[in-house]
């Protein structure tokens, strides 16, 4: 990934006059970024990384206790829960939002009519994020007696309500996740515009198999692009909080079958007040996405093609 | 190809086939959308009818037209909520959007183009460290950054609100500009060189404008995250004339132990709020289509 | 071209950003750092209505006093303690706060809280036990709005129609009123059910407890109850539940979510009978299209079941101006206008006069639940042994998540009143 954008041979003490200068444009740059970074997040990181080390009440002053909140987590059968639910939040709601979002973004972009309609349509969903709103409506759509029971039931496929089985509750909020691939959806669209029309133009006279020029056209430009939403979408998937917090009313019910991971550190630093095993938790999660993050980025040489290098 | 009488009227023959055949799979595709428009929109359509409807009605039915019994009394209700006029609220949501829009855009460009123009030591590094900001929830920065803000004296304000977008804590607009810029050509920036541009130059005359589409995407999803944001404004303001929209909306529903909801309010107090974000999504998404497609890059 | 339009826009954003901050001077000061101020910061959870009576309360106040003034801020009671809990980490208390049992242990075991005593005040006929159920181990550290206890509220016209009247023995215990449910079962058109499911109701289990002799916690800080006491609470309402007397659980699951009366099916007209808190008999008749009555709870031996369940202000210890929370609770509790204009809203007065004078011109609802107390002085709230601070909302919690699991039948009652005393007996601990 390294790149040189010099393009002719430079006397060696020409190049490293030249890289300081460089370097100095480039923290000119970072400045703001910079500032942010030290006083609003790695400050305060540091004091979450420090509290995952103590018993800290929120109220009271923190003690010391090492590993104990780490060594706790092991053992606490909620956050057992969290996790799984967590995961099968993730792994199963950021693909599938991911392919509506392409999908739904490449018909789009081939030039329907209305096209700003059915965009403003498909993105609207994205608006409504964690409003109250949203859980009153997903009681009434997946609620005990709710709309989509009752639309089943016309088909005579009878089902208890969604949102008060254990085991479908999940489902409710994946979908309520899909439902707003609009987001990612735009980022999509936003690249595809950005492709250069002639590079379909000479495959556009063979009969235009489009599925060939998707394939080998758009999508490995747009790749980049697939990455950036793969990473965030997933990063923010791990941190989801609002969608449970709404629609169970924050107690990440019934029997803890939405329980999101954030909301579960969310119970415990700010309802239980123990900040300390919350800390904990954060970095536990931070190290989970780290992993997964970079897990993504390594097989990133392989499927990402940048227009740069 | 070359231009002659036969390869023309092959071709036209080609595209008249190609023509039909477009055009009845342009009429299952815009079919497929408009149902998948509807069941997109159905929530957004059983809120705003709702909201015309007694409280009694909403639960009843999945039919979201008002029937009988409708009319303005949640609007007029929840306008005056809190005491206040809801065009406070909207006011104040209006001015934090668009300062943090604002700081975002300004602190974003710079530090994208920096991580995705520039040669530093380091750079790497720090661009995995902006990676990893993203990765901590947000619930455990709370009260350091809390405490922070409190010492500088800036709690009950907007400030802490707003400031940090002007310092680049949005790492995924970060990201979102780098992915952007990468996918321009090199070869502009040589050519720039060679004119005799230097970086601050080639950000501002060339990267940006290439970049409309991933800075109105900024815009816009800044606006969008700032204003449903609701932890932030429940922690740093105090005084019920500054709340924002989002949470002026949660007073409807109160789960103590005498505590009703007053969802007709709920709704339409919701529906108004959609409208200034989706107009402010359909005022900037013509900028999200202006590519470099028709700038004839190359 | 662009910069220039970025120009005009960074300058429009410097003088809203002025405009704004500087309109918000006023609350700069705020937040707990009042030097020498005459302002008053209150903090307090409730919704629209609470808001709109408790200003005007403070406009009282601020006429009465000349230079003194009481500002609150409101928040509904799900938001309400993450944001003191931020506000106590950084030592910025508001100087008056709203609080129950589980956050009065909380908050006073870590020394966040004035104690009250210290401010010598003149409450009138202020009665001596709603004073003791703001006490944690001698120290007086929160002033209760007045008592509050587990009812039964009824719906009147869904009981006519059925022909059976209510109980209104006082000493019907809570088999007499299973008796009475399946009585009235009998008598009830389909889709409508004589009891709401009370299982997640953490002041009717509690009701439940002190019924059995027993309390909640004990003295020393243990949990006062055991296995078989929450086994037979959940055995009680599924059977009650098998017997075809309360509605399906899946529709107390979707209640118990959205956590508001608005959801209840008593509130919807499909349940006759529903327990709760005295004080929000107010708000049950408000969204309840039919009028509704109130009974004793089910009681236990020597009808104890009135366990009273704090609710009411504690102080910052860090407020600065103690002199102006005195005169300010001295209003709050004995100024006639004061009283009228609170109402029944938070709980009832703890004075028997004022109990009288607010009858006047109450309400019908308010009336009715004041009638209810006065006709029935034989009804004493008592004050249990105070919530360990390790605990605080825990066991409220953890009953919902049990009552949850024997609802959606992911646990035996047995096995969810084990998990129940597991977790509460795990947070005494921690």
């Amino acid at each position: 990934m390294a790149d040189l954008s010099l393009t002719k041979p430079v006397a060696p003490h020409r190049l490293s006059r030249r890289r300081r200068s460089s370097d100095r444009a480039a923290y000119a740059f970072l400045a703001p970024w910079m500032t942010g970074f030290v006083f609003l997040t790695i400050g305060p990181m540091i004091a979450s990384l420090y509290l995952s080390f103590t018993d800290y009440h929120l109220l009271t002053r923190p003690h010391w206790i090492g590993l104990e909140n780490y060594l706790k987590l092991g053992d606490d059968n909620r956050y057992r829960s969290a996790v799984a639910v967590t995961l099968k939040y993730v792994f199963i709601g950021v693909p599938v939002k991911l392919a509506f979002a392409l999908l739904v973004a490449i018909v789009l972009r081939s030039g329907v009519r209305a096209l700003a309609v059915y965009r403003a349509a498909y993105y609207v969903p994205s608006l409504f994020g964690g409003s109250v709103a949203v859980a009153i409506l997903w009681r009434q759509l997946f609620g005990q007696p709710g709309l989509i029971q009752q639309a089943l039931a016309l088909i005579h496929v009878d089902s208890q309500g969604w949102l008060t089985n254990p085991s479908t509750a999940l489902s409710t909020l994946i979908i309520l996740e899909v439902w707003q691939f609009g987001s990612p959806m735009i980022i999509f669209l936003a690249a595809l515009r950005q492709i250069p029309h002639d590079l379909y133009e000479a495959a556009a006279v063979d009969g235009a198999v489009r599925l060939r020029a998707f394939w080998h056209i758009t999508l490995p430009v747009l790749t980049p692009i697939i990455f950036f939403n793969l990473v965030l979408q997933m990063i923010g998937s791990f941190q989801a909080f609002t969608p449970s917090f709404v629609v169970s009313g924050g107690s990440g019910g019934p029997v803890d079958s939405t329980l999101f991971y954030t909301l579960y550190l969310y119970i415990e630093g700010f309802g239980r007040l123990q900040m300390g095993y919350a800390s904990a938790m954060a970095w536990v999660l931070l190290l989970g996405i780290a992993a997964v993050t970079g897990g993504i980025f390594l097989t990133s040489r392989y499927w990402v093609y940048y227009g740069d290098s | 190809m070359v231009a002659t009488a036969a390869n023309v009227s092959r071709v036209a023959g080609i595209h008249e086939r190609s023509n039909r055949a477009a055009m009845s799979r342009g009429v299952t595709r815009s079919l497929l959308l408009a149902a998948g428009g509807l069941i997109m929109l159905y929530p957004l359509i059983w809120m705003v009818g709702s909201s015309f409807k007694p409280a009694s009605e909403i639960f009843t039915t999945g039919n979201p037209f008002p029937g009988a019994g409708s009319g303005l009394s949640g609007y007029v209700d929840g306008w005056n909520s809190l005491g206040i006029g809801f065009w406070r609220f909207f006011l104040n949501s209006f001015v934090i959007c668009t300062l943090c829009i604002l700081g975002n855009l300004i602190s974003c460009s710079l530090a994208a183009y920096a991580f995705a123009r520039m040669n530093f030591r380091l750079r790497r590094l720090m661009f995995a460290l902006m990676l990893g900001t993203m990765m901590l929830p947000y619930h455990v920065l709370i009260v350091p950054q809390f405490i922070l803000f409190r010492y500088l004296h800036m709690v009950n304000t907007i400030l802490p609100l707003v400031i940090p977008k002007f310092l680049g804590v949005d790492s995924f607009f970060i990201f979102l500009m780098v992915q952007f810029m990468r996918a321009l050509p090199r070869e502009l920036d040589d050519a720039a060189k060679i004119d005799g541009c230097g970086h601050w130059r080639l950000y501002l005359r060339i990267v940006l404008p290439l970049c409309k589409p991933a800075l109105a995407t900024t815009a816009i999803f800044t606006f969008i995250f700032t204003y449903n944001d609701f932890l932030g404004p429940l922690i740093y303001l105090s005084d019920p004339s500054q709340f924002t929209v989002s949470l002026a909306l949660r007073s409807f529903v109160d789960t103590g132990v005498s505590g009703t909801s007053n969802y007709t309010g709920l709704l339409a107090m919701s529906t108004l709020s959609l409208l200034p974000v989706i107009g402010f999504f359909i005022a900037f998404q013509k900028l999200l289509v202006e590519g470099i497609a028709t700038t004839g890059i190359r | 071209m662009a910069v220039s339009r970025r120009a005009v826009l960074a300058g429009l954003g410097g003088l809203a950003t002025m405009s704004v901050v500087g309109c918000s001077n006023s609350g700069r000061s705020g937040g707990g750092s009042n030097s020498a101020s005459k302002q008053l910061s209150v903090y307090y959870w409730g919704s629209d209505s609470r808001a709109t009576i408790t200003n005007k309360v403070f406009d009282v106040f601020a006429k009465k006093y000349q230079g003194l003034s009481a500002k609150g801020q409101f928040l509904t009671f799900n938001n309400y303690f993450d944001k003191l809990a931020t506000l106590a980490a950084s030592d910025s208390v508001p100087d008056i706060i709203q609080m129950n049992p589980g956050s009065l242990s909380q908050y006073s075991e870590s020394g966040q809280l004035l104690d009250l005593s210290t401010l010598s005040l003149d409450l009138g006929d202020y009665q001596p036990s709603a004073l003791a159920s703001g006490q944690i181990q001698g120290k007086q550290f929160g002033l209760a709005f007045g008592y509050q206890y587990v009812t039964t509220f009824y719906n009147t016209e869904i009981v006519q129609a059925a022909g059976i009247p209510v109980p209104t023995d006082l000493s019907s215990t809570w088999d007499d009123w299973v008796e009475y449910s399946l009585r009235l079962q009998a008598k009830l058109p389909s889709g409508i059910f004589a009891m709401t499911d009370g299982s997640s109701d953490s002041n009717a289990f509690e009701s439940w407890i002190v019924g059995r002799g027993k309390s909640l916690f004990t003295e020393d800080g243990k949990l006062g109850y055991d296995v078989s006491d929450a086994a037979d609470w959940f055995n009680f309402w599924t059977g009650l539940r098998a017997k075809g007397a309360i509605a399906p659980a899946a529709e107390t699951v979707t209640y118990i979510q959205s956590g508001t009366v608005t959801d209840s099916p008593f509130t919807k007209g499909k349940a006759a009978l529903s327990l709760g808190i005295n004080v929000g008999f107010q708000g049950y008749q408000q969204v309840n299209k039919a009028k509704l009555d109130v009974a004793a709870c089910p009681a236990g031996p020597d009808r104890r079941c009135e366990s009273n369940h704090f609710f009411g202000w504690s102080v910052s210890a860090k407020a600065k101006n103690t002199d102006a929370v005195k005169k300010f609770f001295e209003l709050w509790f004995t100024d006639p206008e004061v009283i009228k204009l609170l109402g029944t809203d938070r709980a009832l007065p703890a004075s028997a006069d004022q109990l009288a004078e607010l009858k006047d011109n109450a309400d019908p609802a308010t009336k009715r639940l004041l009638d209810f107390s006065i006709e029935h002085p034989e009804i004493k709230p008592f004050n249990p042994p105070a919530t360990p601070a390790a605990v605080g909302n825990e066991q409220s919690d953890s009953l919902q998540r049990a009552a949850e699991a024997v609802l959606t039948g992911t646990s035996a009652p047995d096995a969810a009143a084990q998990q129940l005393v597991d977790d509460v007996t795990q947070a005494l601990t921690s």
